[in-house]
């Protein structure tokens, strides 16, 4: 009896406080959210235990999809490929934002125009930039970075026909696809410095390289670790630039682990190969956030 | 009762989809019980497991036959053993084109509707241009190269290339080892085992190397899907390669390529080959189907594809359609049947022919001689997809240890099979 009370009195409670004009509020998003991506990811962890094509009956088979992932000779191949990939993205790609911005900051009047500019290379649907690039790196002596490098005495370069240069070119192509989001978002991040601080530094008699260092990347600094983490948990998912440009080759040097996650889902088949490498890869980026976050907790500042 | 078949003509190829409709009313006449509804789905590797799993597979459609054993392996294709079981038509094909729809225990899976050899590929306007005859195809791989020579001497195309991507890279130079004398996996009594380090894939390795740093001969682009292939060819870039000898509908009919300009030839043989790849497609029943159904589509593909050998009315309305439509008649193709049947159906469409047939004598004389055979038995395309790195390999890294990664290919093709058996 007394228990029934309390449950009672709970809802009511719980109705009164509005809890109910809550839950209808939120229920669009939890049905869509649970339904295309909570309910997919738990399918997705039962089938890496499985061996299943999706149309015969599927088979426990525990931690074999795991152990077959990791006999797998070109799997230590695909990952120094992405970790490779992640690095050079970093070293190529992760400043040009950041110097992009402080340039469009530094502007007045043309500002906006500027920033539009900066965004057009997003507009341009993936793969259709990927095939634009492709036909850049033609390697013959007629294609048009070699023919702008052929100007300057160098050349011709293979670029995506060659193993060591497969990977920087398409690095260079994904940042080219990718630096208009992070550029705008620094340039509105930019907008929120106070300008006293650079009338400051003015008065201090501080010039631009001086400010910059001082004033801008300092208060950038939150929003650059952001990105950061961002940007590595991102290249480390790299599928399109590689797929499209070199399928891989040559000889295995662009494949990338979601190449193989494709691979094992689409070209054999083979769905609980597939999601246990989905898994791998997701407890990793998990892990590498999370030391992350701990690690960077101390530079942040509010 | 509805069957849903697959492969029908998209529209933007309106005369062939008008072909497609005649049939499919002639069909019902002869049916009355069974209603036809095309779909436009075509076999695509990367998207056929979802497509049986969402259950939006159609009765039947064409699969290739590089993965006709797989896809019997995991149950994604019906067992239609019982179905076709004493058939008239189905008796009267090539034993070896039928033997291609069955697995080792004898289960059959499908039907015939289209098969191909590996061929020798060339374009004639450049063997002009390098002072080469065009009605002389090369016979041995020497002779190929000195050709390739020729060719990036007196132009800008590749003098030989082969495609290099998505599997095709294994697939042509599994091609090229039966050529060179050995096959890349052997049946033993129950077991598989690779035979990647039998002396026909080093033969193969070593000449698209040889083209490649020696000559200087293979062009600059060394990644090329199928589908890049068939574009450079049909753009006069490419001087030699080796494909599918049915390619000329597809590269005429719909990459523009002047039929005057394509050379199809049996494929070189070294002193120890063996023969050459035979491909093609198979209509198979979707695993979802009903006995009714799938009995109903494969009556359906008997009637579409294998009718026109057998029947004279079929044979006329298909030249008549084709080449209304600019599409090939007479292009070169494997017989399904018998000589004889063939030479029947050619008498029958003999005034539709718009394919010049005597640029193609010696390879029609090849297919009674030349020896075709099938493609690896187990996890076809997983070595093909492993065979790609090392084609690739040669062809960008001039230093390449052949022998080495032959030993290590060995190794992990090895391990392809075992994990299937």
């Amino acid at each position: 009896m007394p228990r029934s009370d309390t449950l009672q009195g709970a809802m009511t409670r719980w109705v009164r406080h509005g809890g109910a004009g809550k839950l209808l509020f939120t229920a669009p998003l939890l049905i869509v959210f649970g339904l295309f991506a909570w309910w997919p990811i738990l399918r997705s962890l039962v089938l890496s235990f499985q061996r299943t094509n999706l149309v015969a009956d599927p088979a426990w088979v525990g931690l074999r999809n795991f152990s077959r992932v990791l006999a797998d000779p070109l799997l230590v191949t695909a990952a120094w490929n992405t970790a490779w990939f992640t690095l050079l993205a970093l070293v190529i790609g992760f400043p040009v934002p950041v110097l992009l911005a402080v340039f469009v900051g530094e502007l007045r009047r043309t500002r906006t125009i500027a920033s539009v500019l900066v965004y057009i290379p997003i507009i341009i649907p993936p793969v259709v930039a990927v095939l634009l690039w492709k036909q850049l790196y033609d390697p013959s002596e007629h294609g048009l970075l070699n023919t702008v490098a052929g100007w300057a005495g160098l050349g011709p370069f293979p670029w995506l026909q060659g193993a060591e240069t497969a990977m920087p070119s398409i690095v260079v192509q994904a940042t080219w696809a990718g630096f208009g989001t992070t550029t705008i978002i620094y340039v509105a991040a930019l907008m929120s410095v106070p300008p006293e601080l650079y009338e400051a530094a003015e008065l201090d008699g501080a010039g631009v390289l001086r400010r910059v260092w001082h004033i801008t990347l300092p208060q950038l600094r939150s929003v650059i670790l952001l990105m950061l983490i961002l940007q590595v948990i991102g290249t480390f998912q790299v599928f399109t630039e590689p797929y499209v440009m070199t399928g891989g080759g040559p000889d295995n040097s662009t494949i990338t682990l979601l190449m193989l996650i494709f691979k094992y889902a689409f070209v054999v088949g083979d769905f609980g190969k597939a999601t246990a490498l989905s898994l791998m890869l997701a407890v990793f980026l998990t892990a590498l956030s999370a030391v992350y976050l701990r690690a960077t907790r101390g530079w942040k500042r509010s | 009762m509805t069957i849903h078949v697959g492969n029908m003509p998209t529209k933007d190829n309106p005369d062939n989809l008008a072909l497609f409709n005649k049939q499919v009313a002639a069909f019902q006449k002869l049916h009355p019980n069974v209603t036809v509804v095309g779909e436009e789905t075509k076999f695509d590797p990367q998207t056929f497991a979802a497509l049986v799993a969402g259950g939006s597979m159609p009765t039947t459609m064409q699969v290739p036959y590089t993965n006709i054993q797989q896809l019997a392996l995991n149950g994604q294709v019906r067992d239609i053993t019982d179905l076709v079981k004493g058939d008239v038509m189905l008796s009267k094909l090539n034993p070896a084109v039928a033997k291609q729809t069955q697995n080792a225990e004898g289960r059959t899976f499908g039907v015939v509707s289209a098969a191909y050899t590996m061929a020798f590929i060339y374009n004639r306007a450049l063997y002009k241009k390098a002072g080469l005859d065009p009605d002389a195809p090369p016979k041995t791989w020497d002779e190929v190269r000195e050709n390739a020579k020729a060719i990036s001497r007196a132009s800008d195309a590749a003098g030989f290339m082969i495609a290099t991507t998505t599997n095709s890279g294994g697939w042509i130079l599994t091609t090229m080892a039966y050529a060179n004398g050995s096959t890349i996996q052997k049946r033993e009594g129950d077991t598989v085992k690779a035979t990647i380090d039998a002396g026909g894939v080093k033969d193969a390795l070593t000449f698209l190397h040889d083209v490649r740093w020696t000559d200087q001969a293979a062009g600059k682009n060394f990644l090329m899907s199928q589908d890049d292939m068939r574009n450079a060819i049909a753009a006069g870039r490419i001087g030699q390669t080796v494909l599918g000898a049915d390619l000329y509908r597809d590269l005429v009919g719909n990459r523009d390529m002047p039929g005057a300009d394509l050379g199809i030839a049996p494929l070189p043989q070294s002193a120890a080959g063996i023969g050459t790849l035979g491909g093609g497609d198979i209509a198979v029943a979707s695993p979802k189907a009903s006995a009714g159904e799938a009995a109903a589509a494969m009556e359906w593909v008997k009637f579409r594809y294998l009718g026109r050998f057998l029947d004279k009315q079929a044979a006329v309305e298909w030249a008549e359609t084709s080449k209304a439509g600019g599409l090939p008649v007479g292009a070169p193709e494997v017989p399904l049947f018998s000589p004889e049947i063939y030479d029947r159906y050619l008498s029958w469409v003999s005034g539709y022919v718009n394919v010049d047939r005597a640029n193609y004598k010696a390879y029609f004389a090849s297919l009674g001689t030349l020896p075709i055979l099938g493609e690896p038995p187990v996890a076809a395309q997983e070595t093909y997809a492993l065979l790609d790195a090392v084609t690739q390999q040669v062809l960008t890294k001039q230093d390449a240890d052949i022998p080495a990664a032959l030993t290590q290919l060995q190794t992990d093709a090895q391990a392809l099979i075992d994990a299937t058996q």
